[in-house]
């Protein structure tokens, strides 16, 4: 079997997967008790306010219908309708998705080189006073709730030294210029979670190829151990370390409630919590489904990039 | 934090727990750990202050003779309402994760023994469920059903019981590839003879690592939730809820959210270094 | 941004309109749009001569044509704006001629000028219906620019307004939706001003050459209400035992913060209301026993207390209710409802619930929540000699006489009533100390065109 072959199969089975998903969080989503237009009314919801709502937004339809409907819009790129924000979900999604991904790409970039390289030298130099240092402050660092680094970097860097901004004060579309200086205090706290998280998942990649055959082999024959890490070690021991970075990935566009809300951040997360909290079910839809492709889709890709990076079956060898 | 421990729990843990070796790391973090289990269950026991009396002269202050860890917002003393603290969130982890392995366990040895399409099938859904961000999931159940602890035991143990499934049924191929378990199977022992006589003995140790750290992370997102609003009702003494109803008055005081900070980053760590096998690598 | 409707966006509808007729610090009408108004001899019908040359955003006239029709959106019972329960008692609406304006009311109403003066009851174009909503074309100080209720509003100008031209160019509106990270806005001086900040951290903005902080009396409260159709809430020893169990003074300083409110005995009219009636309602855990073993519970008594996070101090106020009560052997259990839900699920329908309101004139609140006929009557009195009485209290032209039967009312609410009313609030308004021109009073007051930032 071809790799492309076995993508596109793979794939195809992702797809699938992903409809049966969508399907199961619609009903679900139907389930949940209160409709958009409990939730519209509030206060003000009469019998007859209520029949009129749901008679105007088509609620009254059965079920099966409106998720058939829905997922026809679905497939031609429309979300569907949040009664609640009186806009179209894909509408109201789009700039956040811009800023989450901006947040996320941001603290990737600070986490990720830096987890890689010091994730290699902790593993290189273990036992060292330095790489014990780095592995219990990793450690304390992927414990911590984001909550509770958020506080401490706003005590430190907000209000003992007024040097970063304590929350974002941006409407969504904002551009990403002025999103930037606000950008710092969430990133750092998301990229202290996710940098520890590689790192120590490096770490224990590099001890565990180290100890295997082919690498003493290699360095047996004399070859320089710059040469054994970056020729043998490091190809090895990627695919897990990738697999780790893809899964936070996805969890920097999906998970970071706490983070967006703790510092206003006008992104994905705080939008979820919004949403769950006037019971926009349009908008509930939509983000778990988001969530889920994310993680379907960054399985994907980190299963590819594995078996790419993989010699064994870039070797043909098959797996 | 939480979706990303449940989700990057990697199998590595097979390879390394079998041969952990005590180390002071381990043995701290055990005193640690147990220092906070005997707390959870003495502190009714201690001579604290009333965790719910109020102190309506005494509201917001630092720490004090009379109150060691200063008051909060509604001048309740902060230092037995934190040694109280970890009580609800222990409690409701520890169920949440005791049925979570049990879950775990059974749908891992079954897709083990099983194999063939039943275990692909059920290890397709597996992952299914762990590709679902379980703090939404969270979030939807405590607004929409309701927060009773029940309802987030059953829910934790849903969202965490993937991968713990996952690590079983990969531990039990292992387990059950081996010469004695194979002679077993040809001696004419039933399925479960195999799990209880011969699978799970073997396993013990690395389910055991991988439940203690999936119970950190059911800690935290537990914390989280509390922290949103949805987990402990007032006036319930818990760490996330203490956090988050005093993180308003931080700059006026820092002991209501500083102690319950201490105690939960504590109990995890020590969790973490009982447990983990990178430490133990790393010094040896 | 339609002012009538539920879910307008509050903060900035009095930005963009005016109403008939305002109201200055000590809560006397003053005219805004309305110049003049008067009423007739047995206060069923009120005429108002408009304000001349005033101009909508849009260059257009408002004349009175834009008022009735204005007015004919608040009283529409098939609309049913909020504002209805305020002003319902409006029948019809007349225009004699442009500057003129002829409301006959259904029963006399001498309180009419303040009802007028709910921050709710605007004017908006003739025919705008539709259109307000996105593209609210009004009277007042600032043109709405952008509308973003989870992003930021922004509000620019309206230099031809007729109190005269706005000193601030613009005015952005922020949505910062935890209170937390509000103040820490407010400390790093991201935002200017905050309308209401938590007073137990003001301590963070005492720094006057940073901070200004204005305390403002207001007239909001919260409750708990007990539902009268519900045992043991029927019976009105329990009721009262409810009630009297209650240090007000200590409960407001642990929920409010030392200063943050003003203490009340159960009357929903506050301080500042010269109907306001100031009762005595000390502490009586005696006295509360003693109702309760008189209604039947010798042992004490067991109440689910609903709340949420839905609006502040909500959740503290039955956590120091649970605590005060207990003496007398009220067991209070708290049990937290989800907010989103709240207003739909649990408010006027659990036995036992945490409420909250706004300010209102005494008529009007007496009538909006404890009228046996009001929408929002949440404990569910059906009361006829509360009716009467109110029925009778306003038709009392003599303020002094009409004072006297408010006052009344509200001494028979304290021996009747099932809304425990603990406090009013006062609220904790903080700026950068370079903002200028707002006056230490309730928002609905804040004159916006006068607002200076240096």
């Amino acid at each position: 079997m071809s790799i492309a072959w076995q993508l596109l199969r793979r794939a195809a089975v992702a797809l699938l997967l992903f409809a049966a998903m969508a399907c199961l969080t619609f009903l679900a989503v139907e389930a949940l008790p209160g409709d958009a237009c409990t939730s519209l009314l509030g206060r003000a919801a009469t019998e007859n306010k209520l029949e009129q709502c749901r008679e105007e937004n088509g609620l009254n339809e059965p079920v099966v219908a409106r998720m058939v409907d829905w997922g026809c819009g679905a497939v031609q790129g429309d979300l569907g309708y949040s009664i609640k924000r009186d806009a179209p979900v894909t509408e109201i999604i789009a700039p956040r998705l811009r800023n989450s991904l901006v947040l996320a790409g941001v603290a990737g970039l600070l986490a990720f080189p830096a987890a890689v390289v010091l994730g290699l030298y902790s593993a290189q130099r273990r036992g060292s006073r330095r790489a014990k240092l780095l592995d219990t402050a990793s450690l304390v660092m992927m414990t911590l709730p984001e909550f509770v680094t958020a506080a401490v970097l706003w005590l430190v860097f907000s209000i003992w030294l007024p040097i970063l901004p304590a929350v974002a004060v941006l409407p969504s579309d904002a551009t990403i210029g002025e999103i930037l200086p606000t950008i710092w205090l969430p990133a750092i706290t998301l990229a202290v979670m996710v940098f520890a998280h590689v790192m120590r998942s490096m770490r224990s990649s590099v001890v565990a190829t180290s100890a295997r055959p082919f690498v003493e082999a290699a360095r047996y024959r004399g070859l320089p151990e710059r040469a054994v890490l970056l020729r043998h070690v490091l190809p090895a021991a990627l695919p897990p370390a990738v697999n780790v970075m893809a899964v936070t990935a996805a969890w920097l566009l999906t998970g970071t409630f706490v983070v967006e809300v703790v510092f206003n951040f006008p992104g994905l997360g705080r939008l979820a919590v919004d949403a769950i909290s006037d019971r926009d079910t349009a908008l509930i839809l939509a983000l778990t489904l988001f969530g889920l492709a994310v993680f379907i889709l960054s399985s994907f890709i980190s299963d590819t990039i594995t078996r790419l990076l993989d010699p064994r079956v870039r070797a043909g060898v098959g797996a | 934090m939480t979706d990303l421990g449940r989700v990057t729990g990697d199998d590595e843990v097979l390879h390394t727990s079998t041969r952990r070796r005590r180390h002071r790391w381990a043995s701290l973090g055990g005193a640690i750990v147990a220092a906070h289990v005997v707390l959870a269950f003495v502190a009714p026991y201690l001579p604290l202050q009333d965790v719910s009396e109020q102190h309506s002269d005494a509201v917001l202050q630092g720490a004090s003779s009379a109150h060691w860890f200063g008051t909060d917002n509604l001048g309740r003393d902060v230092f037995a309402r934190t040694l109280w603290g970890g009580r609800p969130s222990i409690g409701l982890a520890a169920a949440s994760v005791v049925l979570a392995a049990l879950l775990g366990f059974l749908i891992g040895t079954f897709a083990a023994i099983a194999g063939g399409g039943v275990d692909k099938v059920m290890m397709r859904v597996n992952d299914v469920l762990l590709a679902v961000p379980s703090l939404l999931v969270l979030l939807l159940v405590a607004s929409f059903i309701g927060r009773e602890p029940l309802v987030l035991i059953v829910t934790l143990a849903v969202m965490y019981a993937p991968p713990i499934a996952r690590l079983v049924r990969t531990a039990s191929l292992n387990v059950l590839t081996r010469d004695f378990v194979v002679a077993a199977r040809l001696r004419g022992a039933s399925r479960w003879e195999l799990v209880v006589g011969e699978v799970l003995p073997n396993i013990r140790g690395v389910v055991l690592t991988e439940v203690a750290m999936q119970f950190t992370w059911i800690l935290l997102a537990f914390s989280s939730l509390s922290f949103l609003g949805l987990g402990a009702s007032p006036p319930t003494p818990e760490w996330g809820l203490m956090i988050a109803e005093s993180r308003t008055y931080m700059s006026i005081t820092a002991w209501p959210v500083a102690a319950p900070v201490v105690m939960l980053a504590t109990l995890v760590l020590g969790v973490n270094s009982l447990v983990d096998r990178n430490g133990v690598d790393g010094a040896t | 941004m339609d002012p009538y409707d539920g879910n307008r966006f509050w903060p900035a509808i009095n930005m963009v309109f005016d109403r008939l007729i305002g109201v200055d610090k000590d809560f006397n009408p003053i005219p805004e749009l309305a110049t003049e108004w008067s009423s007739n001899a047995d206060l069923t019908e009120w005429t108002l001569t408009l304000r001349e040359g005033v101009k909508f955003h849009d260059g257009s006239e408002f004349d009175s044509a834009d008022a009735v029709y204005s007015i004919g959106r608040m009283v529409d019972p098939e609309f049913d704006s909020p504002v209805r329960a305020v002003l319902g008692i409006i029948e019809s609406a007349a225009a004699p001629d442009p500057q003129t304006l002829v409301l006959r009311l259904s029963a006399p109403e001498a309180d009419l000028p303040l009802l007028l003066a709910d921050y709710r009851a605007l004017m908006t174009p003739e025919g705008s219906a539709e259109t307000v909503g996105d593209d609210p074309i009004g009277t007042g100080p600032f043109k709405m620019e952008k509308l973003d209720p989870e992003g930021t509003s922004r509000f620019v100008a309206n230099t031809d307004y007729f109190f005269g031209a706005p000193k601030l160019s613009a005015i952005e509106i922020p949505a910062i939706a935890d209170n937390t990270a509000a103040t820490q806005a407010l400390a790093g001086g991201q935002v200017d001003l905050l309308l209401s900040i938590d007073a137990k951290s003001a301590a963070e903005f005492s720094d006057t050459s940073k901070f200004t902080v204005q305390n403002i009396p207001s007239g909001d409260w919260n409750a708990i209400d007990f539902r009268i159709d519900q045992e043991p809430f029927d019976d009105p020893l329990v009721r009262k035992a409810l009630r009297i169990a209650v240090d007000r003074q200590a409960l407001t300083d642990l929920v409010l913060g030392e200063g943050a409110g003003v203490p009340t005995c159960d009357t929903p009219v506050w301080s500042g209301d010269p109907f306001r009636w100031d009762g005595d309602c000390a502490q009586d855990i005696e006295g509360a026993k003693a109702l309760l073993k008189e209604a039947g519970y010798p042992d004490g008594i067991d109440v689910e207390v609903f709340t949420s996070d839905v609006e502040d101090n909500m959740v503290e106020l039955v956590q120091v209710y649970q605590e005060q009560v207990k003496p007398a052997g009220i067991r209070v259990t708290l049990t937290m409802a989800d907010a989103s839900g709240y207003w739909d699920d649990v408010w006027m329908k659990e036995p036992a619930f945490v409420d909250s309101w706004g300010q209102r004139p005494a008529v009007q609140v007496l009538n909006e929540v404890y009228r046996s006929t009001a929408t929002w009557n949440p404990t569910g009195q059906q009361d006829p000699e509360l009716d009467a009485m109110l029925d009778e209290a306003r038709s009392i032209a003599d303020p002094t006489a009409r004072a006297a039967k408010y006052q009344e009312i509200q001494q028979y609410l304290f021996e009747n009533t099932a809304i425990f009313v603990p406090y009013h609030k006062t609220l904790v308004r903080a700026m950068g100390a370079n903002v200028k021109g707002i006056e230490p009073i309730v928002i609905d007051a804040v004159r916006w065109e006068k607002i200076e930032v240096g």
